[in-house]
């Protein structure tokens, strides 16, 4: 029998406990919320019908984004580690935008895609934008 | 024509659906979630490239590479959850260890913003290592390749 790589532990229930550092829940925002919710968009076709297959991906990461749960959720479990509360703000009014869309996204409707697609970059933007201000001072 | 393998290395299938919806033109996309089922892939045929996610937080315990007991006695004075955090957190790049000390040095691409620094010390130890912020097809597609 081939050896394990690791050994057997217990399922770290205590998971998001254990981050001890702002730095760490900034880089989760960025793994968690910013590069999936712009997974899609960051490649929509400019323009013309956006195809079925491409929609229901855009609706898996805009709302079933982390753990089947919507960007938005897994944000509010983060957030504090923007200590800017205008930024925090800002960047929770774009997610609480592409909630309100969802409806019309899940059905398809296109520019509701594309305007939840257009926030998700802007999000991302905005949040690298903040983690390279940090970086630099 | 027949098109290159390419191996999508992650603990969930974001990347494979990815990399099947926007890479399918011209890689054949295998997916693997651990080094042991890269190791697999690797032996029924080679790859052209590779395409890692750097953190696995979806991973059982029992599928990572890396000692976690050995982690944390010497980084986190025996503390066993923050040794397990620091193997899911860089994952991709032990499974990658794994890989090249096999004999595989295809290019290997993370979608991940690593820092200058880090990312020549990963080109230090593996070679052939790109980065690619976030999901973009055309600049992955380009650094799969040029």
């Amino acid at each position: 029998m081939t050896e394990p790589r690791t050994k057997h532990l217990p399922h770290d229930s205590m998971h998001d406990a254990m981050h001890d550092s702002m730095h760490d829940l900034i880089h989760d925002l960025i793994h968690d919320v910013a590069k999936y919710l712009t997974r899609v968009a960051r490649n929509l076709p400019k323009d013309g019908p956006i195809p079925e297959v491409l929609g229901a991906m855009l609706v898996k990461d805009l709302y079933e984004t982390h753990r089947q749960r919507p960007a938005s959720a897994r944000f509010d479990e983060l957030a504090h580690a923007i200590e800017d509360p205008a930024l925090r703000a800002g960047l929770r009014a774009h997610l609480t935008e592409i909630d309100a869309l969802e409806q019309g996204v899940r059905s398809g409707d296109a520019p509701s895609m594309r305007r939840a697609a257009e926030l998700a970059l802007i999000f991302d933007r905005e949040l690298r934008a903040f983690v390279e201000a940090s970086a630099g001072g | 024509m027949e098109r290159p393998r390419l191996l999508v290395l992650e603990d969930g299938t974001e990347y494979q659906e990815f990399a099947r919806m926007f890479l399918a033109d011209r890689w054949e996309v295998v997916p693997a979630r651990s080094a042991d089922q890269a190791l697999e892939v690797l032996k029924e045929a080679p790859v052209g490239a590779m395409l890692l996610d750097l953190r696995f937080e979806r991973a059982q315990p029992e599928d990572l590479t890396g000692d976690v007991t050995a982690v944390a006695q010497r980084m986190f004075g025996g503390d066993i959850q923050r040794a397990l955090r620091w193997l899911k957190d860089q994952q991709g790049t032990l499974i990658l260890k794994v890989l090249r000390e096999a004999g595989h040095h295809q290019r290997a691409v993370f979608v991940h913003d690593f820092a200058e620094d880090r990312l020549a010390n990963l080109r230090r130890l593996y070679g052939d290592v790109h980065s690619v912020p976030g999901f973009d097809a055309v600049a992955i597609g380009e650094a799969l390749t040029a």
